[in-house]
């Protein structure tokens, strides 16, 4: 029964990740707030940031977390 | 031959001792693999935290994240680590590493999508001619996925020879995971500062590490251990029996059931290995026996191999034996081939003087087909085993044939030959199946509709590859 019980562990382990992933996301949103970011940093989407400014990439824009080109 | 109370015994209580240990080592490994595949949300949560996002965006980053982590854990879950594998079995971890990639392209597939619908203006990212190169490097991880996933689910239908398979398998792994990382480092997003660089850094050495020794150390200690071909000796029904001997070193201690990965004049290093069950004796030390199905490129070479060629052995694996199974009585029910390993552990019960009843139902296409029916008659004055023969045509069928049924193995011959051969207590005896898949997926419901404990059967499917 080893390869039914496999199966089953497999369901269980994606259902685990999937939770822990949107923990995750959760705390993501409580402790990453804007307001603890650098100043610079709390642009809105597509508004343009110093360089340097949001975590180490060269900065053009909030959405450099998809980075340059 | 009926099952006694008396024979349980102190047997089943030191399996039931071991079978805990290992529910224990167990349970021990799945909480490492969740540990090691959340490392990646744990890093990114440790310090200098980025400034926050849409919940979904985090969402898709966290699955991307994980589906990364368990793709670089898939190089410890194929690595045949002796330690891992002790609790599971190699078979039910390959199964494992199979179906676990379904998830882990699920999570990360999900990544992209995900991003795409919060933010519909990034779908020309998906584009490789107009993506980012940061872009690109994630789409070639997520492409690469597909490819590997998709070349291994239609292998045979792609007519993809093995060795080819398992080349590009293992480059493509590689690729996926070094690009994955790379899209992830020229993002940049969660891998500010040292700490983090440092960790992920830790991770992709531990990947890599994996990987070196599936395919360098392991190579290196088999090559230190030759082994030689003693004889190659034809059965019944297309089979072989392939005797080795260890060359200038003690050889290996399996348990009876196992079976080991060989490769017959080849490197080590190659990725052409196949793996077949052990069908000695466990008890003998001088070599050990192989019967193989003459099945494909390889096995259908085996009357060419010649007395001294070098072979490698890596093994013993595979968790399929009564002595991690111990009870009253045992069931063997072997269809063609899948009576390897069951020889095996008949062989070793007779060795070592084992007087436990034993009822063999053997299923062959004919009875001219029977590997080792003559070795099975001479068992049975050793043994407290009865074999019945189960065989689709009665063409050839001896006269006498209270040992024989005519079809498949099915809930008639259950109902008929489980309580004539071990009475009343035949639903507390261990089960062993081995054979064709259609065979065990009739043969498995069958006998759990009847009364059998789940624990109480194990079976061996021998299509791990």
């Amino acid at each position: 029964m080893r390869h039914l019980y496999t199966n089953r562990l497999v369901y269980l382990m994606a259902v685990i990740l999937f939770v822990a992933v949107l923990i995750f996301a959760a705390i993501s949103l409580q402790s990453g707030r804007v307001d603890d970011a650098p100043a610079a940093c709390a642009v809105a989407p597509g508004e343009v940031a110093p360089r340097g400014s949001c975590g180490s990439d060269s900065g053009a824009s909030i959405d450099t977390w998809w980075g340059g080109r | 031959m009926l099952v006694t109370d008396v024979a349980r015994g102190s047997a089943s209580s030191g399996a039931a001792g071991a079978g805990a240990g290992r529910a224990v080592q167990g349970f021990t490994w799945l909480l490492l693999y969740v540990l090691v595949a959340v490392t990646p949300l744990v890093i990114a949560l440790s310090a200098n935290r980025p400034p926050a996002r849409d919940f979904w965006l985090e969402t898709s980053v966290g699955l991307g994240f994980v589906g990364l982590s368990m793709m670089g854990l898939q190089f410890a879950v194929v690595g045949r680590f002796s330690a891992i594998n002790a609790p599971f079995g190699l078979d039910a971890v390959l199964q494992y590493h199979r179906s676990i990639s379904f998830v882990a392209l699920a999570f990360i597939l999900a990544h992209p999508v995900i991003i795409v619908i919060r933010r519909p203006e990034l779908l020309e990212l998906l584009n490789p001619i107009t993506a980012t190169w940061n872009a690109r490097f994630g789409l070639m991880s997520l492409w690469g996925l597909v490819l590997l996933i998709a070349t291994s689910v239609w292998r045979k239908r792609l007519r993809l020879p093995y060795e080819w398979w398992r080349l590009l398998h293992g480059v493509l792994a590689v690729v996926i995971v070094v690009t994955a990382l790379v899209h992830i480092g020229r993002v940049g997003y969660y891998v500010d500062g040292a700490v983090k660089r440092g960790l992920w850094i830790l991770m992709s050495v531990v990947f890599v590490g994996l990987l070196v020794n599936i395919r360098v150390i392991t190579p290196i200690r088999l090559l230190r251990r030759p082994w030689k071909v003693v004889s190659v000796e034809p059965e019944r029904g297309g089979v072989w029996s392939l005797t080795i001997a260890p060359d200038g070193h003690d050889g290996i201690r399996f348990l009876p059931g196992q079976f080991g990965w060989i490769r017959v004049d080849r490197s080590p290093f190659s990725l052409l290995e196949n793996p077949f069950s052990f069908s000695s004796s466990a008890d003998r030390t001088d070599a050990v026996e192989f019967g193989i199905a003459e099945a494909g490129d390889f096995t259908s070479t085996l009357g060419t191999i010649a007395p001294g060629t070098r072979v490698h052995l890596d093994g013993p694996y595979g968790v399929f034996s009564y002595e991690r199974n111990e009870g009253p009585a045992f069931v063997f029910i072997a269809g063609g081939i899948g009576i390897s390993p069951i020889l095996s552990m008949l062989r070793t019960m007779a060795d070592r003087g084992d007087r436990r009843p034993v009822l063999l139902i053997y299923a062959n296409p004919s009875w001219d087909e029977v590997a080792f029916r003559d070795e099975l008659d001479t068992l049975c004055g050793r043994l407290d085993l009865q074999v019945v023969h189960v065989v689709e045509t009665d063409d050839g069928l001896p006269a006498a044939r209270e040992r024989f049924d005519v079809g498949f193995v099915d809930a008639d011959v259950l109902d008929r030959r489980l309580p004539a051969a071990l009475g009343g207590g035949w639903r507390r005896a261990r089960y062993f199946i081995c054979g064709p898949p259609p065979m065990m997926d009739a043969v498995l419901p069958l006998l759990i509709e009847r009364g059998v404990p789940g624990a109480y059967v194990d079976h061996e499917r021998f299509d791990i590859i």
